[in-house]
């Protein structure tokens, strides 16, 4: 049992450290506008924006696999922080949430359509009905 | 039916209630159990049985926009201490007069801590409720009104309130009621750092049960100190400094609430706290301590002259029990741990040990799962 399992072990280590690299290499996210909005808005506004802070621009949230990388990179916080932080405000009347929608597809769709949107998708998604900010 | 109220019931019914009225709903909850690790003891509400009632409740809270600067908010909480028993924690309107100042009337919560607005949002803070042996008021929501200024000084954020209202409320079987309550509350949040300090003051009125002893002593020459053992249209003013520290890695913070409620019994308490975290991925670690402080307001009994007349003496010692009940200085300790095992609830572990009052020392153990949805 004991030789059985040691046998497999480096074929177990192989496939973890492909899993590992794979986890590992994330896809870009891009932070996305309306392509009618000329302003220039950087990292940490975009920030305050998404916490509320800066009301210059409506930012939307999105549940797909960019969300974490972006609350990482440019909110630095976790996903449970970034809810635990919403949670403070929007229970004691003293704010709302991004409205949060459901994926890349939806995110484009809404910032193509509002001249005061902000968002963020995957980098590989973005087309011409956007104009990107910077990517992280 | 009669004509008017079927008119009434058309025109309801053909009113656009959906356009510019959806109504948005949210909640939050805390399930927690909990046992103080010792019999004939009190810690945190917790005796020797596991119960699950005293620190857990449930709150919806609904909001609709009416138009762009006017909405409607209300928070309804039940709490297993007051056996489910569901209240209005809030129920306001909020009119945006600009983007940096808004006016709130109704029902709200009044911010006398440094957590007083997420109280309850158990999943908004590291522990599972903040110590209560602090934030001990019997009171947290106040019907009036509220102007709220939020300004921007460099890269600071400055949040400026004022509060006007009252409240009714019930404590321990006796009610007790609060007119001109005022507060001032200003916060500044730079950078991880958030500092702030409000000021609070009311008059207070409620019974305290110890009417045959006031009474007692107002047939005394020194009726004063009947007057200092009530509670009638006392004012209380109070303090509140506090500090967090919060770079999402490690988290520090530290708050004292100075107050006093001149001639009468509850007197000055000015209880304290500390608290630090460090986050590990999913998981954070804190400690907290903190002290319990009381000295009831005694100017008046200082003065009465002892060994004089045998029924006075009898009556200053009995007041004198009164008023080392009031008389205390109880440290905490307390640790815990959080554990973000959800992207919405997180599952809560804590410590607490504890000076009671009289000198024996207790602890009690809690967990919690606690969510917002």
């Amino acid at each position: 049992m004991m030789i059985h399992l040691i046998k497999r072990l480096p074929l177990k280590l192989a496939l973890l450290s492909m899993l590992i690299v794979a986890g590992g290499a994330k896809a870009e996210v891009a932070v996305v506008v309306n392509p009618g909005y000329s302003g220039a808005v950087d990292k940490d506004q975009v920030a305050q924006i998404f916490l509320g802070k800066d009301k210059s621009l409506t930012p939307f949230m999105q549940k797909g696999a960019a969300a974490d990388e972006f609350i990482d990179k440019v909110l630095s916080r976790n996903a449970s922080q970034y809810k635990a932080y919403w949670a403070k405000l929007a229970f004691t009347g003293g704010g709302r949430p991004p409205k949060e929608l459901g994926n890349d597809a939806e995110v484009l769709t809404t910032v193509s359509s509002s001249d005061s949107a902000i968002g963020f998708v995957d980098a590989a998604a973005v087309n011409d009905s956007v104009k990107v900010l910077f990517t992280l | 039916m009669n004509k008017p109220i079927l008119a009434a019931a058309t025109a309801l019914a053909t009113l656009p209630f959906s356009v510019n009225a959806d109504v948005n709903f949210s909640g939050f909850a805390s399930v927690v159990g909990g046992v103080a690790t010792d019999s004939d003891v009190e810690v945190r509400g917790y005796d020797d049985n596991v119960n699950f009632k005293t620190g857990s409740f449930f709150a919806l809270q609904a909001y609709s926009d009416l138009t762009d600067d006017l909405s409607a908010t209300v928070q309804i909480r039940a709490r297993g201490r007051d056996d489910w028993e569901p209240e209005f924690t809030w129920a306001f309107l909020s009119y945006e007069v600009s983007p940096s100042w808004r006016i709130q009337a109704g029902r709200q919560r009044i911010p006398m801590y440094l957590y007083s607005d997420y109280l309850d949002v158990s999943y908004a803070y590291h522990w599972i409720a903040p110590p209560g042996e602090v934030y001990k008021a019997p009171f947290d929501s106040i019907d009036g009104i509220a102007s709220i200024h939020d300004l921007t000084v460099g890269d600071a954020m400055v949040n400026l309130r004022l509060y006007y209202g009252t409240e009714d409320f019930e404590s321990q079987g006796n009610d007790y009621q609060m007119e001109n309550i005022i507060s001032v509350v200003a916060s500044v949040n730079y950078g991880w750092w958030t500092f702030r300090s409000s000021y609070l003051q009311f008059d207070f009125s409620g019974e305290l049960g110890l009417e045959p002893l006031v009474a007692a002593w107002q047939m005394t020459p020194f009726p004063e100190v009947g007057s200092e053992l009530d509670v009638n249209e006392d004012k209380s003013e109070g303090l509140e400094f506090g500090v967090i520290f919060d770079n999402q890695d490690w988290l520090f913070v530290a708050e004292y609430i100075p107050s006093s409620l001149d001639e009468t019994l509850i007197g000055d308490y000015e209880p304290w706290m500390v608290s630090v975290g460090k986050r590990f991925d999913n998981f954070m670690v804190h400690a907290t301590m903190g002290e319990d402080v009381s000295k009831p307001y005694r100017d008046a009994i200082n003065q009465v002259p002892l060994g004089v007349d045998p029924g006075l003496d009898a009556l200053y010692a009995q007041t004198e029990a009164v008023l080392a009940t009031r008389e205390y200085s109880l440290p905490f300790y307390s640790v815990g741990l959080r554990w973000d095992f959800h992207s919405s609830a997180a599952m809560k572990f804590e410590y607490t040990h504890t000076e009671l009052f009289g000198g024996d020392k207790s602890g009690a153990l809690q967990a919690a799962i606690v969510t917002v949805f």
